[in-house]
C-alpha cells in the first residue's frame, strides 16, 4: 500500500514538474528532411486497422513526403516476429509494444529515446495519465509513449439483473456485493460472473485490491506470497470453486468470458475499456450492457492501468520523422481519430471526451474516474518468463487443484528465482 | 558438340554420332552428372536445413542474449531439461504419436482394403471424402475442431445431449484432451495414408488371392494372411512418415489449446515447449537444446523402425 | 497395369455402411463449418446451438475482404505455390534420379545425410533461414518466401522411390542409343515419372498453401502475406468471430478442393504410386 502511495506521489510530482517545462514554447526540430520517406508501422490489433490507417493518411496529408505503411501481425505471433526482426535488424520504424515486453527492448538498446513527448507535441504532460506514461520510461528515459490507455471496469447485463430482481452495481460495491449478486443471478442457464485467467482483467486488479502487490517497486521481488495478494487470489478462486457462480476454467478458456457475456450467458464480467468497442458492435450488449467502476476489495479501490506503447527502433533510418509520427499519433490529431471512431480510449485528454461520446449507451466515464486508483501494470526486465509461471499457477488455482496459499507461495518462489536471473 | 539438337533427337540418334563424347568414358560421365544433378538439392538442403542444425547444436551450448550476444555454458542447457515439465511434454508427444500411428495407420489400412473391393460403387466419392481434410489448411482445421469440441457451443456435445448423454470438455479436460487432439490428427491424415495403402493393395498379384480362395480362405482371413504381408513395405513407408510428422506436432495443438487451458500441461508437445522457451521466454539456448533432443528422438525412433522392419516387412 | 484388385467376399452393403459412416465423419465438420459461416455471431454462439441458420448472413463472406487484403493474399499464395512447386519438381527430380540410378562415390552417404533433413523440426531452422534472407536483403520479397522451400528432402526421397521402381530396360535401351545421363533423365525418365511428379506437385501446393510460420516471419507487410497468415490474422486477440473466420477458411480452402476434384484421378494415382515401392 505504502509503496503505491509513494509511487503515486512521485508520479504526481513528475507531472507537475514536466507540465511546468511544457509551458515553455517548444522549438521546432530542424533535422526533418523533405525527401520522400516511408515509415513502417507494426501493430497487432485488427480492430484498430481502420483508425490506424486514418491516422497514417492524415499524417501524409500534413506531410506529403512521408508515407506510413501499416504492418499487421496477429497478437499471438507479434512478439515472436518482433524479436526475429530485432535480431535481423529489421524492426519497423515505429511499432506497438506492451508493458510486458517493453523493458526487454529498452534495456537492450533496441529503442530510440523519445525525449519529452508532451512538450514536443506542444501540450501539457498532465494531459496524459501519468501511470500509463511511466510504464514506458526505463532508467528515467522515455523509450516509448502510450497512444491510448485502458483501465478495467465491471460490465453488467441489465436485462439479467432485472430478471433476477437484483439492483444494478454501483461504484460503491465491494467484493461481497459481487458475491451476493452473483449468487442471486446464477441459474441453470446463467452464471452470475465470468472469472477469467487473465492478468489484466482479473489478477492485477484483485491482488492490489486485496492489499498485495504483484511485484515489488524495484522489480526484484514477487509480491504473491503476501497476505494481501492471497486475499485477491482467494476471491477469484472462491467465485469459481466455492460459490460456483462462474463458469469453470475449462469453459472460459474455450469461450472467452466476453463472448459469453455477449450472448447473455454470464451477467457480469471484469473487462477493460478496450472491450467497449466490441460490446458496442454487438446489438444485444449495446442494448443491455453497462459498466461501472470495479468493486473495492479489503484494501479499497484499485485498477490496473495499461496502454499500448508507441516505440521507435533505435536503428531506424528516419528517427526524426518517426518521432514526429509518434507525436502526431499521441497528440490531439491522433487522439481525435481514435476517440471519434470509438476504437480505443486515447491517452490524450481532449480525445477522451470523443471516445465517451462515440458510445453513449455505456457509462464509460467509469474508466476515466478509475485513473486515480491506477495500479501500474506490473512488469520487469524479462516479464514474459514469470508471466508464464503466473499462468501456470493460476491454472491450478482456478481449477481448484491448489489452495490460494499454495499457489501464492509456489508462484512467489518461481518468480523470485526468475527475477534473480533477469538481465544476467 | 551440338547439345541442343542432341537433346531434341536424343533417342533416335545412332550411337556413332556420339563418338566424340566417348572420349570421356561413360562411367566418368555418370559420376559427373551424378554430382551435377544432386548439386542444387544437396547445396540447398545443406545451407537451409543442415547447417542450421549445426548452428543449433552450437547455440544449445550457449546462453543467448535476447538480441544477440552469447556466452558458452557447455551442457548446462541439457541438464536443465531434467524437469517433470519436460518429461510431461515428452510423454504428451509420444502419446499423440502413438495414437496417430497405431490407430491411424490400421484404420487407414482397413478403409483402404474396403476401398479396393472390386466393382465397388461410389469409390471416387469415398476416396475424395477421405482426402478432403488432407488438403485443408491446418490453421482452418484447428479453428474448426476447436469450434466443434467447444463445451458450451460445440456441435459434438449438442449431438451427445440429443442422445441423452453428458458431453465433456473435450479439449480442456486434462484427462481426455490429448485423445481429442490425436483424433483430429488421425482425421486429418487418414486420407493420405489410405491413398498410399490402397495403391499397395492394388499391386498385390491377383493369383495370390485366387490361390487362397481355392483353399477356401474367406475375405477377412485373406486380408490378414495375404494382403497385410504383401503390402508391408508400403505400411512401413506410411508408418515412418506418419511417425516423423506426429513427433513434430505443433500447429493443431497451438491452435486448439491455449496456455490458460486446464489441459495445457497434459497436451503441450515438445515443439510447443521449444516455441515457448525460445520465442516467448527468450531463452534461445535452452530452446535449441530442446530442439536437439527432439531431433535425436526422431532420428533414433526412425532408426528403431528401420531395425524392426526386418522382422515384419516382406521384401 | 497387371495388378488386380482383391475380391473381398464381404457383402458390399456392409462395406458401404462403414464407408458412408466414415465419409460422414470426414465431411460433417465441413458442413458444420459452412453452416456456421452463414450465421450471425449471436446465433453461432447461442445455447443450445441452432443447426440450420435462421437467417443466412452471406455478408460474412464479403466481411472477410474488408478485414484483410484477402484478394492480394490469394495472388501471393498462388505465386508462392507455383514457384515453390516448379522449383521442387525440377531440383528434387534431378537429385532423385541421380540417387536412384547413377553410381557415383559417396552416393549412399550423401543420400542418408539429405534424408536426415526430413527429421528436422521446422522450428529449428527458421531462425537461420531468416538470417540468411536478411543477409541477402530479401526480406519482404517473393524470393524469400520460396527460396528455402524449393529444396526438399521429402520430395527427393519420394521421387527417388519412384525412379527406383521404374523398369531399368527403357534406360538401358536409351543408353545403348548413346544417350548421356542427363538426356536419359530429361528425355526418358522424367516423362515416365509424370505420376510421381504430379503427386509431389500436389503435395507441394498443399504445403505451400498451408505454410504459416515461414511466410509470417519473413514477410511483414500485409500486401505480401499468404492466405494462411491472413487466416491467422483474423483470429482476434480475445474473442473469436467464428462465422467470419469459418467463411475465410472456406474461401481459403475452396480452390484446393476444386483443383483436387478436377484432377482427382491423377492426384490419387500419383500419391499412390509414390509410396508403393519400398
Amino acid at each position: 500500500m505504502r509503496k503505491i502511495a509513494k509511487f503515486t506521489a512521485l508520479a504526481i510530482a513528475a507531472v507537475v514538474l514536466t507540465s511546468c517545462a511544457a509551458s515553455q514554447p517548444s522549438t521546432p526540430t530542424a533535422t526533418l528532411s523533405s525527401d520522400p520517406v516511408t515509415l513502417r508501422y507494426a501493430y497487432w490489433g485488427p480492430n484498430q486497422t481502420a483508425a490506424m490507417q486514418k491516422i497514417a493518411d492524415a499524417f501524409h496529408a500534413k506531410y506529403p513526403n512521408v508515407t506510413v505503411n501499416l504492418e499487421l501481425t496477429p497478437f499471438k505471433q507479434y512478439f515472436t516476429k518482433l524479436q526475429n526482426s530485432a535480431q535481423g535488424e529489421d524492426l519497423a520504424d515505429v511499432f506497438w509494444i506492451n508493458a510486458t515486453n517493453f523493458q526487454l527492448y529498452a534495456a537492450n538498446g533496441q529503442l530510440a529515446d523519445q525525449g519529452d513527448v508532451p512538450r514536443a507535441v506542444g501540450v501539457s504532460a498532465s494531459d496524459y495519465p501519468p501511470a500509463a506514461v511511466d510504464l514506458y520510461r526505463y532508467n528515467g528515459t522515455q523509450y516509448a509513449f502510450p497512444k491510448d490507455f485502458d483501465t478495467v471496469g465491471l460490465w453488467y447485463n441489465r436485462a439479467l439483473f432485472d430478471k433476477a430482481g437484483v439492483a444494478y452495481p454501483t461504484k460503491d460495491w465491494t467484493w461481497n456485493d459481487v458475491i451476493a449478486a452473483a449468487q442471486h443471478l446464477t441459474t441453470p442457464d446463467v452464471y452470475g460472473i465470468g472469472v477469467k485467467l487473465d492478468p489484466q482483467a482479473w489478477i492485477y486488479n484483485v491482488v492490489p485490491q486485496g492489499g498485495g502487490t504483484v511485484i515489488s517497486a524495484d522489480q526484484k521481488k514477487s509480491g504473491y506470497g503476501s497476505g494481501g495478494s492471497l486475499k485477491g487470489l482467494e476471491y477469484m478462486s472462491d467465485l469459481v470453486n466455492k460459490y460456483k457462480v462462474s463458469p469453470s476454467l475449462a469453459q472460459t478458456t474455450e469461450t472467452d468470458t466476453r463472448q459469453m457475456f455477449g450472448s447473455g450467458k454470464v451477467a457480469m464480467i471484469y473487462d477493460g475499456s478496450y472491450a467497449a468497442v466490441e460490446l458496442h458492435k454487438n446489438e444485444y450488449t449495446r442494448a443491455n450492457a453497462d459498466v461501472v467502476q470495479l468493486p473495492a476489495g479489503p484494501a479499497g479501490d484499485k485498477t490496473v492501468i495499461h496502454g499500448v506503447g508507441q516505440a521507435i527502433s533505435a536503428k531506424s533510418k528516419n528517427i526524426e520523422w518517426a518521432k514526429k509520427y509518434v507525436q502526431f499519433l499521441v497528440g490531439p490529431e491522433g487522439a481525435r481519430i481514435q476517440g471519434e471512431t470509438g476504437t480505443t480510449l486515447p491517452s490524450y485528454k481532449a480525445g477522451q471526451e470523443l471516445w465517451l461520446k462515440a458510445m453513449p449507451q455505456f457509462h464509460l466515464q467509469a474508466f476515466l474516474d478509475e485513473v486515480v486508483d491506477a495500479y501500474p501494470y506490473p512488469t520487469s526486465k524479462n516479464a514474459p518468463v514469470w508471466q508464464a509461471y503466473e499462468t501456470e499457477e493460476m491454472r491450478r488455482l482456478l481449477t481448484g487443484a491448489a489452495t490460494p496459499a499454495d499457489v501464492g507461495a509456489e508462484l512467489a518462489k518461481k518468480m523470485d528465482s526468475a527475477l534473480a536471473t533477469e538481465g544476467k | 558438340m551440338n547439345t541442343h539438337s542432341g537433346l531434341a533427337a536424343g533417342r533416335s540418334r545412332s550411337p556413332r554420332s556420339f563418338s566424340a563424347r566417348k572420349v570421356m568414358s561413360i562411367r566418368q560421365g555418370e559420376i559427373m552428372w551424378g554430382y551435377i544433378l544432386i548439386a542444387p538439392t544437396v547445396i540447398g538442403l545443406g545451407v537451409f536445413y543442415l547447417w542450421p542444425v549445426v548452428q543449433t547444436l552450437y547455440i544449445s551450448m550457449t546462453k543467448q542474449g535476447p538480441f544477440g550476444g552469447s556466452s558458452w555454458v557447455g551442457i548446462s542447457n541439457f541438464e536443465r531439461l531434467a524437469t517433470p515439465e519436460f518429461g510431461q511434454s515428452l510423454l504428451n508427444t509420444l502419446g499423440y504419436t502413438a495414437i496417430v500411428v497405431f490407430l491411424g495407420v490400421p484404420v487407414a489400412t482397413v478403409l483402404a482394403a474396403m476401398l479396393s473391393t472390386t466393382k465397388l460403387r461410389f469409390r471416387v466419392f469415398y476416396r475424395a471424402a477421405f482426402f478432403i481434410p488432407v488438403i485443408t489448411l491446418p490453421a482452418a482445421i484447428g479453428v474448426l475442431w476447436r469450434w466443434i469440441y467447444n463445451t458450451d457451443y460445440g456441435i459434438l456435445n449438442q449431438i451427445l445431449r440429443f442422445f441423452g448423454l453428458n458431453g465433456s470438455s473435450w479439449i480442456s479436460d486434462p484427462n481426455i484432451a490429448l485423445y481429442s487432439i490425436a483424433m483430429v490428427g488421425v482425421w486429418m491424415t487418414v486420407g493420405y495414408n489410405i491413398v498410399i495403402i490402397a495403391a499397395g493393395i492394388q499391386e498385390v498379384p491377383a493369383w495370390y488371392h485366387e490361390a487362397a480362395m481355392l483353399d477356401g480362405a474367406g475375405a477377412v482371413r485373406r486380408f490378414f494372411s495375404i494382403t497385410l504381408s504383401a503390402i508391408s513395405p508400403t505400411l512401413f513407408f506410411v508408418t515412418v512418415l506418419a511417425m516423423i510428422k506426429a513427433l513434430q506436432v505443433f500447429d493443431i495443438v497451438y491452435l486448439m489449446v491455449g496456455d490458460t487451458s486446464p489441459a495445457f500441461d497434459r497436451v503441450k508437445p515438445i515443439v510447443y515447449y521449444f516455441y515457448q522457451s525460445g520465442f516467448i521466454e527468450n531463452d534461445k539456448g535452452f530452446a535449441a537444446a530442446v530442439a536437439i533432443v527432439l531431433f535425436i528422438l526422431i532420428a533414433s525412433l526412425t532408426g528403431v523402425q528401420f531395425w524392426i522392419q526386418k522382422k515384419w516387412v516382406q521384401r | 497395369m497387371g495388378a488386380a484388385m482383391i475380391r473381398l467376399r464381404l457383402p458390399h452393403c456392409g462395406i458401404h455402411v462403414i464407408l458412408i459412416a466414415g465419409s460422414a465423419v470426414m465431411l460433417a465438420p465441413f458442413a458444420w463449418q459452412f453452416l456456421t459461416s452463414v450465421k450471425s455471431l449471436n446465433e453461432a454462439t447461442q445455447v443450445p446451438p441452432t443447426l440450420w441458420p435462421t437467417q443466412w448472413i452471406w455478408t460474412n463472406y464479403s466481411d472477410v475482404f474488408i478485414h484483410i487484403p484477402y484478394a492480394m493474399m490469394y495472388l501471393n499464395t498462388v505465386l508462392y505455390a507455383i514457384i515453390r512447386t516448379a522449383g521442387q519438381l525440377l531440383f528434387c527430380s534431378a537429385a532423385a534420379y541421380a540417387f536412384a540410378r547413377l553410381r557415383f562415390p559417396g552416393r549412399g552417404l550423401i543420400f542418408a545425410v539429405c534424408l536426415s533433413a526430413l527429421m528436422i523440426p521446422p522450428e529449428l531452422f527458421i531462425l537461420s533461414q531468416y538470417q540468411i534472407m536478411k543477409g541477402l536483403g530479401w526480406l519482404n520479397t517473393l524470393q524469400a518466401l520460396f527460396t528455402p522451400t524449393i529444396f526438399s528432402a521429402f520430395g527427393t526421397f519420394l521421387l527417388r522411390q519412384f525412379f527406383v521402381s521404374l523398369p531399368i530396360d527403357v534406360e538401358e535401351a536409351a543408353r545403348l542409343d548413346g544417350c548421356g545421363p542427363f538426356q536419359i533423365y530429361w528425355r526418358v525418365m522424367l516423362p515416365l515419372a509424370k505420376p510421381g511428379l504430379v503427386a509431389l506437385g500436389i503435395l507441394t501446393v498443399i504445403a505451400a498453401w498451408s505454410d504459416l510460420l515461414w511466410p509470417l516471419i519473413v514477410n511483414t507487410q500485409p500486401q505480401k502475406m499468404t492466405l494462411a497468415v491472413g487466416l491467422a490474422t483474423l483470429q482476434g486477440e480475445f474473442t473469436v468471430n467464428y462465422p467470419v473466420i469459418m467463411a475465410a477458411a472456406l474461401i481459403a480452402t475452396a480452390p484446393l478442393v476444386l483443383v483436387f476434384l478436377f484432377m482427382h484421378r491423377r492426384v490419387v494415382e500419383g500419391i499412390a504410386m509414390s509410396g508403393s515401392k519400398g
